[in-house]
């Protein structure tokens, strides 16, 4: 069956009084690779599972290549889904867990086998056709259930937070042969995930949701390089978020500095809130004319970056992240440091409730 | 504070005297009486025998009586199995409020008497009783309905007493499924009622199977409902077993009779465990890797 399209119109779903999706439009092209980022509890899961057939919607559509399937049930739907938990079937071999979808499409005898045999090895586990599930380890267990999604040739591919229940580093391996196979086999996917790198390094497009909205679709590069809101800014990196005011040439922070280029459309006093990222935080050990002088407080090694709390005083702390092998990677702890930022590094949006 | 390694043991000291004491030693002391031979004059005879056995599995009048009990304990599971299964399932795919009413209401009857609960049933399946009188007034039936002293009334009575044990055994047994594996057989285009045999039952056969022992064991064992409900001509082994020690007064006879129906118990049970372990290899068992 041919790949095709998925858009949503208008989603939405409530509960009682509490809306968990609010009226979300999303078009995903043929092949393409999105992905729903956002905390727990946005609704990412829920638009998903609407899109499964396994949740209702309360009003709204949804179109799998312009088709109406939004009152079809999830069997007819031609879907594959990989969940958080695997869900394999725990009584079945890993041949009859992948062969379970082939089988309801009426394929049989040689070409089934085939076909699960085909399903295994692109997932590299085609020695454990035998196996329950239990016996294979978690990773193991993954791939089995991405095996049996894109054996009967799902029209549109969704995963559910798949790789939330894996070590980090097994969440690497399963995140370059998601890839693979989705570049492998072009399958319109649509990718639940909170985890900010995961769908950064998986997506073509990136949606981002908070309390049941759409805050942002974009590229990687669009979100992450300019953001849409404060929400996105101070979602994607490791922002620090500071509380400041507008004033002449730039922000006043609480502690009386006036960080220079931040905000200067605005009225002078007006509270902001400032998102500035750690890696875009210059730092340097000479005074630097509009640089914000400060103290080394903390140094943290983290292999490839060192990341320094720096004191301004006042009461504001800002994270910095440097390269480990840079000039400035042993700094110790007292060494006075001069921060600055580029003025269109900077974030300013309206101060959160 | 560190736990003498002596504790363990002594902590299963009461209840090794309590099995020892109330079922070991009486059990060995019937298989011995089960040898003896009998005499109709003194009740035990002085002689060894096998005679006791050989009469039990060689006359068609106990092989009958076995067989019934068989095909009894068979038939109340199964019935048990095919009410308590939906009973189960709607229990939890109901919400809280139900789901508690509904576990008051299974585990009720057990809280009355058994000997009441199959008085009640005679009351309503005499042949001028609730049920009868109800089907004749309506036309149904001219005569009364034979609905007690046969199979009938001892089906009726014992499914009802052991229907709370199934469904008590078949509910958890359904809550271990994840809600997930039935929704991944639906995306893989599954219908409900392919879900439902292909992944819910299959999953769900380990507590089938218990629940199935539990009251297999239970139905052939019981004692007073077929004496009220089956009357003094419907024999099973149970029934038998009391009549030989407490009406023939043939203790041998009769511990032969319980012996053969507790072999008869274990060969099943063993047999059951063994195809559950067949059946569902893939979900109990072992650690993974």
């Amino acid at each position: 069956m041919p790949v095709s399209s998925l858009s949503i119109r208008n989603l939405t779903k409530t509960y009682d009084e509490l809306t968990v999706v609010n009226s979300v439009s999303l078009d995903v092209a043929e092949g393409e690779f999105v992905s729903l980022l956002g905390p727990s509890g946005c609704g990412k899961t829920t638009i998903l599972r609407m899109i499964a057939g396994l949740q209702e919607p309360t009003s709204g559509q949804i179109l799998f290549g312009g088709e109406d399937v939004t009152r079809l049930p999830p069997n007819k739907r031609n879907i594959g889904l990989v969940f958080q938990s695997y869900a394999l079937f725990p009584h079945m071999t890993v041949f009859e867990n992948v062969a379970f979808g082939l089988r309801r499409q009426k394929v049989s005898g040689a070409e089934l086998n085939a076909r699960v045999g085909a399903a295994l090895e692109q997932v590299r586990l085609g020695q454990h056709a035998q196996r329950f599930p239990r016996q294979l380890s978690g990773g193991q267990q993954q791939r089995v259930a991405l095996a049996r999604a894109i054996a009967p040739r799902p029209a549109i591919l969704l995963f559910d937070e798949p790789l939330s229940n894996l070590d980090a580093q097994l969440r690497e391996e399963m995140q370059i042969e998601i890839k693979r196979l989705q570049a492998d086999l072009k399958l319109t996917s649509l990718f639940v995930t909170h985890d900010q790198h995961e769908a950064m390094s998986l997506s073509d497009r990136i949606c981002l949701m908070s309390a049941g909205n759409v805050q942002q679709f974009g590229t990687p590069e669009q979100v992450y390089f300019t953001p849409a809101n404060g929400f996105v800014s101070g979602f994607l990196g490791s922002p620090n978020k500071l509380t400041a005011h507008a004033a002449s040439g730039g922000a006043r922070l609480i502690n009386g500095m006036v960080l220079p280029g931040a905000a200067p459309s605005q009225t002078a006093g007006h509270e902001l809130r400032l998102t500035i990222r750690q890696e875009d935080i210059t730092l340097a050990t000479t005074a630097q004319p509009d640089g914000l002088a400060g103290k080394v407080a903390l140094r943290i090694f983290e292999g490839a970056a060192v990341q320094y709390m720096i004191d301004l005083g006042g009461g504001v702390e800002v994270l910095a992240r440097v390269g480990s092998r840079g000039a400035l990677a042993d700094l110790a702890p007292g060494t006075p440091v001069w921060l600055s930022v580029a003025p269109d590094r900077i974030f300013t949006s309206e101060p959160l409730a | 504070m560190k736990a003498s390694p002596l504790l363990g043991p002594w902590l299963l000291f009461p209840v090794a005297v309590l099995i020892v004491a109330g079922f070991l030693a009486p059990t060995f002391l019937m298989g011995v009486l089960s040898l003896r031979s009998y005499s109709a004059t003194q009740g035990l005879g002085d002689g060894w025998s096998l005679l006791n056995y050989i009469r039990v599995l060689g006359d068609s009048f106990y092989l009958e009586i076995i067989a019934r009990t068989l095909a009894l304990g068979a038939l109340v599971t199964l019935i048990c199995l095919l009410l308590g299964f939906p009973l189960a399932l709607f229990i939890l795919r109901s919400g809280p409020r139900v789901q508690t009413l509904c576990i008051l209401l299974v585990i009720f009857p057990l809280l009355c008497n058994i000997v009441v609960r199959s008085f009640g049933w005679m009351v309503l399946l005499s042949p001028n009783g609730l049920v009868n009188e109800a089907l004749m007034a309506i036309g149904l039936t001219a005569r009364p309905v034979a609905l007690m002293y046969n199979l009938t009334g001892v089906v009726i009575g014992l499914v009802q007493i052991y229907l709370p044990f199934m469904v008590l055994l078949l509910v958890p047994a359904l809550q271990n499924i994840p809600a997930d594996v039935e929704a991944a057989a639906q995306v893989l285009r599954a219908s409900r009622l392919r879900t439902f045999f292909s992944i819910t039952v299959p999953l769900a056969t380990p507590g089938m199977i218990t629940g199935s022992i539990l009251v297999f064991v239970l139905s052939i064992s019981a004692l007073v409902t077929p004496r009220m409900l089956g009357g003094p001509t419907y024999k099973v082994m149970a029934t038998q077993i009391y009549d030989e020690f407490m009406v023939n007064l043939n203790w041998p006879s009769g511990a032969a009779l319980a012996f053969t129906l507790t072999f008869i118990a274990l060969v099943l049970i063993w047999g059951a465990n063994r195809i559950a372990a067949h059946v569902t290899r893939g979900i109990t068992g072992g650690p993974g890797q």
